[in-house]
């Protein structure tokens, strides 16, 4: 399964592409679909556990603003 | 008689003008305006293609170097703009704005970049300006900042080194007094940042200014301050950030609330690979380098008769930056003749702070000013005491 994850801006998103990079996961950066609404026009792309993912980012000190599955459903968002 | 030059391919020179923006610089810096500006060109962060990520990743890989020699660790706190005057004018009015009738304090080492902005935005909002005097010697004490400093102080502006006497100003003691009031410290480190060992991670409340052009050796254009998490600030500049579109409010989070407009990423290329260079040699190699030349050129203008050094002989307290006069010559007619009949690149005058040479007595007239830069050599430093002897001897 992959997962969107959404970020506040693309100072995140590059936070984002240094560690999943590092770390080998297999990830996209692109456009955020138009049904999410996100701050920041740029969002990642991920295939795996996306609690896993969210944890990576997290430990790494990453913004993560929100995770949505490929059918567009909200999976974590940030309080 | 010319200079032999290590400086430059088309004219054969010594440069000695490196406080004013240094020159050479390492190759990869134009390798990677280059690439950027042939290979990749899109705005980052602006749209969602490859190449506008890959130009997202050179903002942001300058941003990591950048917070590395800063001893941070938040890269988006990395703010850039396009100068050091550009970012204390942003400093200056947004700390500023919301303090009528208070009082900011500051010192008499400062450039134009900071003491023109606070003349007009004190006179303004009725703000005090306490400008702390150096001695003749041209060393601020961190007391006399301190004592200066309570509870109305809205903000202090202190240079790290001064561009015209090469004095160092330590900070740390300013950032302790200050932080006991909340107050921020704004540090000039355009004269130190790459030529003098700095780390900021204990202090919440001082504000680096940097440029990118003069020892971080990126190109002109580049420059910045790290806001800290103890700081928060209004923007003073705001528009397009490719972030918040669909809202008319600007962003509230770094570095979008203070980076409105396209970036320049031929700049930021550069400027990344600059820093890369400096994080490679280390700070400290590069100082050791700069200042033995510095003291090479020191004893060897002292021999001169004739010749009057400015400035303190604490070296632990000196960036390579060297003024001196020949006694009853104008410093022009001396850059002058340095440039026409040796080949020596180097600057007369003021260099933008008046206020630095009132205090140490070299105003109206200024001083003739050596900055020594990564690429000097020890063959420049004699070339350029030859050609001062010759000059004071009357040729
Ligand atoms: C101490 C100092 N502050 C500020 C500046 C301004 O830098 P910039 O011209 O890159 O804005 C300079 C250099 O010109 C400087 O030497």
């Amino acid at each position: 399964m992959c997962f969107f994850f959404l970020f506040k801006s693309t100072t995140e998103v590059m936070k984002a592409d240094a560690v999943f990079s590092k770390k080998g996961v297999k990830y996209e950066i692109l456009p955020v679909p138009k049904k999410l609404s996100s701050e920041c026009g740029l969002c990642v792309k991920a295939c795996g556990e996306w609690k896993e993912l969210l944890n990576v980012l997290l430990n790494e000190k990453v913004k993560v603003t929100a995770v949505y599955d490929e059918g567009l459903g909200e999976c974590w968002k940030k309080t | 008689m010319k200079g032999s030059g290590s400086a430059g391919k088309r004219h054969r020179v010594v440069y000695l003008d490196n406080a004013a923006t240094s020159f050479p610089k390492p190759d990869r810096v134009w390798d990677a305006v280059l690439e950027y500006a042939r290979d990749i060109g899109a705005n980052p962060g602006r749209s969602g293609h490859r190449l506008a990520v890959e130009a997202a990743r050179i903002v942001f890989g300058c941003r990591n170097l950048l917070s590395r020699l800063l001893g941070v660790g938040d890269p988006e706190r990395v703010i850039f703009t396009k100068n050091a005057t550009e970012a204390m004018n942003v400093l200056v009015f947004s700390l500023l704005r919301n303090s009528y009738g208070k009082n900011v304090v500051t010192t008499s080492l400062e450039h134009n970049a900071v003491s023109r902005p606070l003349r007009y935005w004190c006179r303004h909002f009725k703000i005090e300006l306490r400008v702390i005097p150096c001695g003749k010697d041209a060393l601020v004490n961190p007391k006399d900042v301190c004592e200066a400093v309570d509870s109305d102080t809205c903000a202090v502006f202190v240079n790290h080194a001064s561009n015209v006497f090469g004095t160092v100003t330590p900070f740390e003691e300013i950032a302790r007094c200050a932080a006991r009031f909340g107050i921020p410290v704004v540090l000039d480190t355009t004269q130190t940042l790459g030529t003098y060992p700095v780390s900021f991670s204990d202090f919440d409340n001082v504000i680096p200014v940097f440029t990118g052009h003069k020892g971080l050796l990126g190109p002109q254009g580049t420059g910045g301050f790290y806001l800290p998490e103890g700081v928060d600030l209004e923007p003073f500049i705001m528009g397009g950030t490719g972030s918040n579109s669909e809202s008319d409010e600007q962003p509230s989070f770094l570095p979008d609330k203070f980076e409105s407009g396209t970036l320049n990423v031929h700049g930021i290329a550069g400027l990344s690979a600059g820093v890369s260079w400096v994080l490679e040699k280390g700070v400290e190699g590069l100082r050791k380098h700069e200042m033995d030349l510095f003291l090479h050129l020191w004893e060897g203008l002292k021999g001169v008769k004739g010749v009057v050094l400015y400035g303190c002989e604490l070296w632990e307290r000196r960036v390579p930056v060297l003024s001196f006069n020949i006694e009853g010559m104008d410093p022009a007619q001396v850059a002058f003749s340095l440039d026409r009949d040796f080949g020596i690149c180097c600057r007369p005058g003021l260099h933008c702070a008046p206020w630095a040479h009132k205090a140490v007595g070299t105003y109206p007239e200024g001083t003739v000013r050596f900055s020594l830069g990564a690429f000097n050599t020890y063959e420049d430093v004699e070339v350029a005491v030859d050609a001062v002897k010759r000059i004071a001897e009357g040729m």
